[in-house]
């Protein structure tokens, strides 16, 4: 009796070891000492941030390593962690860096290289597959000179959110994500339909502050492109601005035009007061990023007035059928001054491995992986992501905002000019000229007109393919 | 039985005037100024679709979720209890401090005295954000960085010119011979200086206690860039926790609540020294 008894909790040891098993054995060695690590990680306040943070504990149960983190206001976090970054506190492992922030981190030395630690099997998991990242998303958030520098959250375009019981009400139906019928005619004679200040409905909440322009006009100045000007949108082969044309006057006016449907002092409206308006439920539509759109639009608890009435679309395309190719992510970069290189590394293979990553879409993280944008947790949680599937893919441009340490003048130029056009001030025809003017200034400055220099960087917005190379490809 | 007005008025008093306009007034200024905030504490109070509302919801079921989200979730108390120790502690260090220094200034005339007092001045004209490298740099150099101390110590000097400057002209305003009575009595400067100047001047010293203590407990540069998770204050917690790409309206007003409830509960305490304090000087003698 006594050894059926010993068997049988044998047994019910083995199998309870085998159900355990894939957990157990995920883990290495290496990472098994790292027990009793503390990393900190500084970060934004945003939705995706939030959603990832849900799995801290259980990072810190499965490993031992404990996880701070320090999270800081947007509108602080980029002088924060640059300044941090600068003096080599090592106050933080890890960092999270927006795509725009790479140039410039990785060429100042900032960031430790992470392709090392992806092909170091003691601290990567065995599954961790870096090839399962979409090209354009690893390649276009966390490469620079060849080197991969931050592995990806989620990555997504900008685009349109809507509200479809509106369009519903006042009798049409708005089209699907990338439907070539969904152009700038399009969506102004829609707003125009819809709009009713009086009755507490205006056609769109659009966000012209003079901060914004680089993430919300911009998609208009792609979009107004001939298919010959693809490419040239601000910048000739030769690094000289060509922003002084006929297409930016257009896609200005059209950006302006926008104004009809909003209120009298909306000339610093903001993301934030833009989403306010619309989660309200006071306007028809609004500017999205597709990594906000589950935070910002689709939470019942917070957004009750529009959760689940939404349709949400590509920005529109311009006159002549260009869509914006919009790339925009954030991602985790890990700090060359960090004391606890290999813990922080097991932390960023585990929080973007196939299955956290995953799970992290039922509470509004972002896709980066293959894998992700095909499970089915993404297509119930977060289905918005999955046309956009083929156009992250195929599509989009990470270059679309110039990765050069002039980008951050360009964006303030353009914001600057283009909001006295919203003013009043001057004309689109003014602040397009103003704009090459100021553009070409901060370009000399930067050295890109210096006869024989020969060191000036690749413009590979010209042949995407530089960024479609396997992630393994990397350095 | 009639009761009887014992209520003596002097033939010269002014005719008291009851003027129902300037009822009116008060009310107006106090709805005017008390609407807001308590329309954030309300906000406080709601969930997170009653916040977002477009229609203001006076009527709604209150919620002490945003208040659980700060407290449980957050840890926003630890932050609560470093604004606390570091604006207690850098409003007692600089008034003392500066306490002294106002006093040599008011008393004593000495070579450069008018340098000293232009130049405590001129500290406050300086933007934070111009010395913020170089005090983060000072701070790395002597690992200050996200400590308590290190705070305490920039809030103190960040504050003493204000003290210096305030209490200068109040320390001015009490006769010197009410010292000098006492050191002929046999007091030494010191004697005579707590026994005889510092109760008269306890409501000036409270009243700019209290607007050092408000200085403190609210500042939010310095402390966004020179701490982290150690030693980080209340007001970039609140910024952190309710303001991201878009606003979280009912944690920003529970995240109100708690910011303001000790000032206002320190401020109602102190409020007949602070009147005292302020009104100071006002009367010519």
């Amino acid at each position: 009796m006594k050894y059926i008894r010993i068997g049988g909790a044998m047994t019910a040891t083995f199998a309870l070891s085998l159900v355990t098993a894939p957990a157990v054995l995920a883990q290495t060695e290496a990472q098994k000492a790292l027990a009793g690590a503390e990393i900190r990680f500084l970060q934004p306040s945003m939705p995706q941030f939030a959603a990832l943070g849900k799995f801290i504990p259980e990072f810190e149960e499965k490993y031992g390593i404990k996880v701070i983190v320090d999270e800081v206001p947007f509108d602080q976090y980029r002088q924060k962690s640059l300044v941090e970054m600068q003096q080599g506190t090592g106050t933080y492992d890890f960092y999270a860096v927006d795509v725009m922030w790479l140039a410039e981190y990785a060429a100042a030395g900032f960031l430790d290289p992470l392709m090392p630690y992806v092909k170091n099997p003691d601290l990567t998991e065995e599954g961790y597959d870096i090839d399962d990242f979409l090209p354009r998303v690893i390649s276009g958030t966390g490469v620079y000179n060849d080197t991969l520098y931050t592995i990806p959250l989620g990555a997504g375009p900008v685009g349109t959110t809507f509200r479809a019981d509106v369009a519903e009400q006042a009798g049409f139906k708005l089209p699907e994500r990338f439907s070539p019928e969904f152009n700038t005619q399009y969506m102004f004679d829609a707003a125009k339909k819809v709009n009713n200040p009086e009755s507490g409905m205006i056609g769109f909440a659009n966000i012209p502050g003079r901060w914004f322009w680089g993430v919300t006009y911009l998609p208009y100045l792609y979009a107004f492109q001939t298919p010959e000007t693809v490419g040239n949108e601000y910048l000739d082969k030769d690094w000289k601005v060509t922003i002084n044309n006929q297409n930016t006057i257009d896609s200005i006016d059209y950006f302006v035009s926008l104004k009809e449907f909003m209120p009298a002092d909306s000339a610093n409206w903001g993301i934030g007061e833009a989403t306010a308006v619309y989660q309200q439920g006071g306007a028809f539509g609004v500017w999205n990023y597709q990594d906000f759109i589950k935070g910002f639009f689709e939470d019942p608890a917070t957004q009750a007035a529009v959760a689940g009435k939404n349709v949400h679309l590509h920005t529109p395309s311009g006159p002549h059928g260009v869509i914006d190719p919009w790339f925009g992510a954030w991602s985790f970069g890990m700090s060359k001054d960090s004391k606890n290189k290999a813990a922080t590394w097991t932390f960023i293979q585990w929080i973007t491995s196939k299955e956290i990553q995953e799970r992290a879409t039922e509470f509004g993280a972002g896709p980066s992986r293959h894998s992700t944008y095909k499970s089915e947790t993404l297509a119930k949680f977060q289905p918005w992501w999955l046309p956009v599937y083929d156009f992250m893919l195929k599509d989009t441009n990470p270059d679309e905002r110039v990765r050069i340490p002039e980008w951050a003048e360009i964006s303030d130029i353009m914001g600057e000019e283009g909001n006295r056009v919203w003013i009043g001030e001057i004309d689109s025809a003014t602040a397009a000229a103003n704009m090459e003017t100021r553009m070409t200034a901060a370009m000399k400055k930067g050295g890109y007109y210096i006869p024989g220099r020969t060191d000036l960087p690749p413009q590979n917005w010209r042949d995407l393919t530089y960024y479609d190379r396997l992630p393994s490809q990397w350095k | 039985m009639a009761t009887i007005d014992t209520t003596i008025t002097s033939p010269d008093a002014p005719p008291v005037q009851r003027n129902g306009w300037v009822y009116a007034v008060i009310i107006a200024v106090c709805v005017v100024n008390f609407l807001p905030y308590l329309w954030v504490v309300m906000t406080g109070f709601m969930d997170g679709a009653a916040a977002a509302s477009r229609a203001p919801q006076w009527i709604f079921t209150p919620t002490l979720d945003a208040f659980r989200y700060l407290i449980f979730e957050k840890g926003i108390m630890s932050n609560f209890m470093n604004s606390l120790i570091v604006a207690l502690c850098s409003t007692f260090f600089s008034v003392t401090i500066g306490m002294f220094c106002a006093y040599a200034l008011a008393r004593y005339d000495f070579i450069g005295r008018d340098d000293v007092s232009f130049w405590v001045l001129t500290n406050r004209m300086m933007p934070p954000v111009a010395v913020l490298i170089p005090i983060f740099v000072i701070f790395q150099t002597l690992k200050l960085l996200d400590t308590l101390p290190g705070l305490i110590l920039l809030y103190t000097a960040m504050q003493l010119p204000f003290v210096v400057w305030m209490l200068t002209g109040y320390f001015r305003d009490i006769p010197r011979r009410y010292e000098e009575s006492a050191m002929v009595d046999g007091d030494t400067w010191f004697q005579a200086f707590r026994k005889v100047t510092l109760p008269l001047m306890m409501p000036s010293i409270t009243a700019t206690a209290i607007f050092v203590m408000i200085l403190s407990w609210n500042e939010f540069a310095f402390a966004t860039f020179l701490t982290s998770t150690n030693a980080k204050t209340m007001p970039p917690a609140i910024m952190a926790y309710s303001i991201g790409a878009d606003i979280e309206w009912n944690v920003l007003g529970a995240a109100v609540v708690l910011i303001t409830a000790p000032l206002i509960l320190f401020v109602l305490v102190m409020q007949r020294q602070l009147i005292s304090g302020l009104s100071q000087g006002v009367v010519k003698k």
